[in-house]
Formats: C-alpha cells, structure tokens, sequence
C-alpha cells in the first residue's frame, strides 16, 4: 500500500505544469490527481480503481456523514459508490470529471437515505437496493448543502446530554450498554434519549422535507371524511 | 450570466454561513456545467480541510478488495458472459450440447432449470439484478424472471413486477419481455417497467420506444408515459401517464395509490408481502385511497393509513383481519372483544 502514496508523489512531479490558470490562485495538484487516475486506468484497472479510492474515499465519507450522522452508514454508502464505480466500468463512461461523479453520486445516496429514514426507522439494507433515480433528487444542487445543513441543525438543537449520547450512539458507533457505562445511566435511559432524539430529528427534517407524505395525509384524512 | 464567484464564498457557503440570497446566488452560478466541476473540485478541497471523523481508508479498501474478489469467484462460476463471447465459443458449444443432452434426457421443471438461470424474490424481498447482457432490472417481491442460458440471453421471461433498464449491444440484439399471458415487449435499448400478475398485466414505459405484441399479430408502438394494462379479462387499455416514475416507487419501498379502493390495496399487498387481507366491511373495501407510503410490510402500510381512516386490524397466522371501527363505542381506539367478521354497524349516526 505504501507503494501507491509513493508512486502518486514520483508522478506528481512529473506531470506538472498543466493548463496553468484555470482559476487563480488554486493549487494545480488537484488537476494532476485526476489525470494521474485517469492514466493509471490505461494499465491496470483494478488498481487504478484502488487509485481513485485512496483518493476520494476518506472526504467522500467526511461529507456523507453529514447527512447520515453515522459512520458505518456513510462508509456503506461510499463503498457502494465504489463498488458501482468497478462492476459497471465506468472510467471512461463518465464524461465529468471523477470527483464530481463520485460526489454526485454519494450526494444522491446520502440525500435518498436521509430522506428514507425520516419517513421510517430504514436499516442500510434497504438503502443499498435503491437505485439513484432521477426522480427523487432534488432539482437543485444547493438542496444538498441545505439538508445537510439541516441535519446539523437539529442536532445542535437537541438537549446537550441527548446530543452526546446521540453523538456517541451514532457518530462514534457505540453501543447502548457502552454509552450507559460510560456516562453512568441506565440502558433504557441511553434508549430513552436515542428515541427522543430520533424523534426530534424526524420531526423536525419531515416538515421540510417530505412535502409529499404531508400533503397525502391531508388529502387522505379528507376523503376518510367524508365517510 | 452570474458574475464569477470566489472560493471563499463557496467555502462559507459549505460552512452554512450565507444567505438565503446568496444561495440562490450560487444556484443559478452552480448550473454552468464548468462552474459545477470547480464546485466539486472546492466541495473536495473543505472536506479535505474539515474533518468530521478520522477515516480509516485502509479497512475500507480491505473491504473493497475482499469485494472485489468475491466478485471474481462469481465471474468465474459463469464463464459464459458478454466479454468471452469469442474466446469462449468452443466452451459455449459444448455447454450448450451436453444441456440439451439432459434435455432430451429429463423434462419438466427440471428442464427449466438447465435451459433458464432464474433469479427469484421472496414476499417482501426486492433485488436488483444485473443481466448477462449488463442490462440493470429491479426486481419486486413475489416475482421471477427467467434469463435463457442457450441462444439469446435477451429473451427473458417475467412472472410479477419488474422494472428494465436495457442497454444496446454493440450488434443492436432485441431485448423481449415475455409474460406468462402472451404479451410480448420488444425493445433496443431504454427503461420501462412491467406488470404481470393474476390481476392482470401493465407496461408502462419511462424513456424510449417499445414495440408491444399483446395478442398474435396485434402490435402497438409505446411512446414515454404510455401506460397498456390488460386486466383478467383480457380486456386491453391505453393510457397516457404524466408520471411514469410512480409505477415504478415500488423500488423504494413505496406504494402510490391513486383513488385506489381499499380491496385493490389490500389485493396489492397480497402480492407483495405474501399476507391473506380480509376486509370484513364491505363499505370499508370500498373506501378510496390517494397518497404514497413507504413500508416494509403490510402491517406498517395499515399502520400508516390506520391513522387517517376508522378501521383497526388484527393479525392471526398470515391473515390481516381488517374491520372498520366504531369509534364512538371505542374512545381509546383498542378493541375490547375479537372482532369476528360480524361488521358492528354504522360509522356515526
């Protein structure tokens, strides 16, 4: 593995200096990384993808977990990504740059997810059959950047204690018996507040962002009514 | 045109520190194709500089390798894929001759078995399945669909709910959906999904052409948003759909009902999660029903419409009993004595 980082460096050197001034004052080695995958896909696909992964997988997963506040969900989502980006070959299918697929791409999942589980309690299983389909993205690309930020809102909105443990259940993957331990409660209090918590969140996203189920209960109600 | 908009302006607006005018602001500079790859390109460059958690890259690309390779083994159990064609021909023949060998030899379901590989989903299951040919198909629960393992693996058979993506090959090969009631879908290349079940058949079509044969010799060309259903009758209909895509909400788990009656709902999730729905109202069964709904079973469906409409539900073995509630007699909505199919008399006075 320490081959890879050794080898990107050697390359970067060589590449340089590409079509200078794109943007002003933006470091050039950002343009080099791409052509540098986009090379190593001409000789060995399997490590060119190992390439791209080096590359992207750590601020791919730094950004889904703001949407889905969970580790282990976000790693799901951006190995899925991954997983796409091999089986179907799609190097030199993609007319975008890498980083911009790869972003897209794992925008769309978080967003679905999200958007899944403030309807239901949705476990990743069901996250990972779904298809990013036109019709569920927002037609916006800063609808992204506002539910994220959304999510972070709440979170900074519950209870500071409901927060830690929220934080500690969620983000740093622990269990409810740990978080007990560690902050000296009871397991069903530590349940209590991820309920709670879950709750609010829930409560909170749903309003502005599933329009559509809002808007069914009303209709329904009324034509229930009507009996 | 937007004026030019600088990274630290994008970064504050990662950082939610704008306004709702400058975000409308990046929007409309966002929809510039070349715009959008610096976007992404600074997205990298903060996400890089704000970490929210140390990422372990190495356990995720042991992962992705132990993936990998168990995607080769799988590749290796089935040689006979679009990429060996040529090289494999000799292999191809062979395989080809000893099944029909067996054919000849046993018959029956066994039969199907050698000549079709089939990918099935249970009650409540749905799969995503990549065909030999690469084209993606969705697969709904209770359904089958059987891919020829001899002449053309683009032939397939469907019994239940699927959707298509189908991809042109490179010889522009046809693409058929054959149901078990005769109809026959005919396409090169685009997304549509299909219906076939004892209630009746239904193709809608999402993006494309399609050539469908619902009857010997009679043909019909499908523009995007046509919608045929074929009911138990037989009796065909064409309909023009705006919205495509709620046909296919399945895939997420969602149920679109648009002035469905409660029988039809009920009947829907027959088909999906396996379960005996028995409404014991007949006015209740004929109760109609608009909205989506994500749920993983029946019973959270009827959870969900539970709270709009008057009716509980009891479940015993497989059966959902469905009677309606009358709620005056009942303030807490908890039903005190079994309910055994004799309706209690009017909703209200």
């Amino acid at each position: 593995m320490k081959d890879f980082s050794g080898r990107q460096k050697k390359k970067q050197e060589e590449i340089t200096p590409p079509v200078a001034g794109s943007s002003p004052g933006e470091p050039s080695n950002e343009l080099d990384s791409e052509i540098l995958i986009r090379r190593a896909f001409e000789q060995n696909y399997d490590e060119a993808v190992e390439l791209l992964f080096r590359w992207y997988y750590a601020p791919l997963c730094n950004h889904a977990i703001r949407y889905v506040s969970s580790r282990e969900v976000a790693e799901d989502l951006v190995s899925e990504v991954f997983c796409t980006f091999y089986q179907e070959r799609l190097f030199d299918k993609i007319d975008k740059s890498f980083r911009t697929y790869l972003f897209t791409s794992i925008r769309n999942k978080a967003f679905n997810y999200v958007r899944m589980e403030i309807n239901r309690s949705a476990s990743i299983e069901h996250a990972a059959m779904v298809p990013d389909p036109a019709c569920q993205q927002p037609d916006e690309i800063v609808h992204y950047e506002d539910l994220y930020h959304d999510v972070d809102r709440v979170i900074n909105l519950l209870p500071q204690r409901r927060r830690k443990i929220y934080i500690m259940h969620r983000l740093e993957g622990k269990k409810h018996e740990e978080i007990a331990g560690e902050l000296g409660i009871s397991v069903n209090t530590v349940k209590e507040h991820m309920y709670q918590a879950l709750q609010q969140i829930r409560g909170y996203l749903r309003e502005k962002w599933l329009p559509v189920t809002i808007l069914f209960v009303v209709k329904l109600g009324g034509v229930w009514n009507l009996l | 045109m937007e004026s030019a908009l600088t990274k630290e302006e994008i970064f504050s607006y990662f950082s939610g520190r704008c306004t709702a005018f400058q975000k409308e602001r990046i929007g409309n500079w966002v929809k510039d194709e070349k715009n959008r790859e610096l976007f992404f390109k600074w997205l990298h460059e903060w996400e890089k500089k704000n970490v929210q958690y140390d990422v372990d890259v190495d356990a995720g690309l042991d992962r992705h390798r132990l993936w990998v390779a168990s995607l080769k083994e799988q590749k290796a159990e089935h040689p006979v894929s679009p990429d060996t064609v040529a090289a494999g021909w000799s292999r191809r023949w062979i395989t080809a001759c000893m099944l029909l060998l067996a054919v000849l030899v046993t018959g029956g379901v066994f039969r199907e078995k050698l000549l079709y590989k089939s990918y099935t989903t249970t009650y409540g299951e749905i799969q995503k399945v990549v065909l030999p040919d690469g084209s993606k198909v969705v697969l709904n629960a209770n359904s089958v669909i059987l891919v020829p393992r001899i002449g053309n693996n683009r032939d397939v058979r469907l019994k239940g709910e699927a959707s298509f993506e189908v991809v042109t090959t490179p010889d522009r090969r046809r693409f058929r959906v054959l149901t078990s009631r005769n109809m026959q879908i005919e396409v090169l290349g685009t997304t549509f999904s299909v219906y076939s079940r004892a209630s009746g058949e239904r193709v809608v079509l999402n993006e494309g052409k399609v050539q469908l044969q619902y009857q010997k010799g009679k043909e019909l060309e499908m523009q995007p948003g046509d919608m045929i259903t074929v009911d138990a009758e037989g009796v065909l209909k064409v309909d023009y759909t705006p919205n495509p895509d709620q046909y296919t909400a399945w895939m997420f788990h969602r149920f679109v009902f648009e002035d469905l009656t409660f029988e039809k709902v009920g009947q829907q999730l027959e088909e999906v999660f396996g379960n005996r729905i028995v409404i014991n109202d007949s006015l209740l069964a004929q109760q109609v029903i608009s909205g989506s709904f994500t749920a993983l079973d029946a019973e959270e469906l009827l959870d969900f419409l539970k709270e709009a409409g008057d009716f509980t539900y009891e479940k015993t073995g497989d059966q959902l009993i469905i009677d309606s509630n009358g709620s005056s007699m009942n303030p807490d909505g908890i039903p005190d004595g079994i309910p055994d199919g004799i309706p209690d008399g009017d909703n209200g006075i």
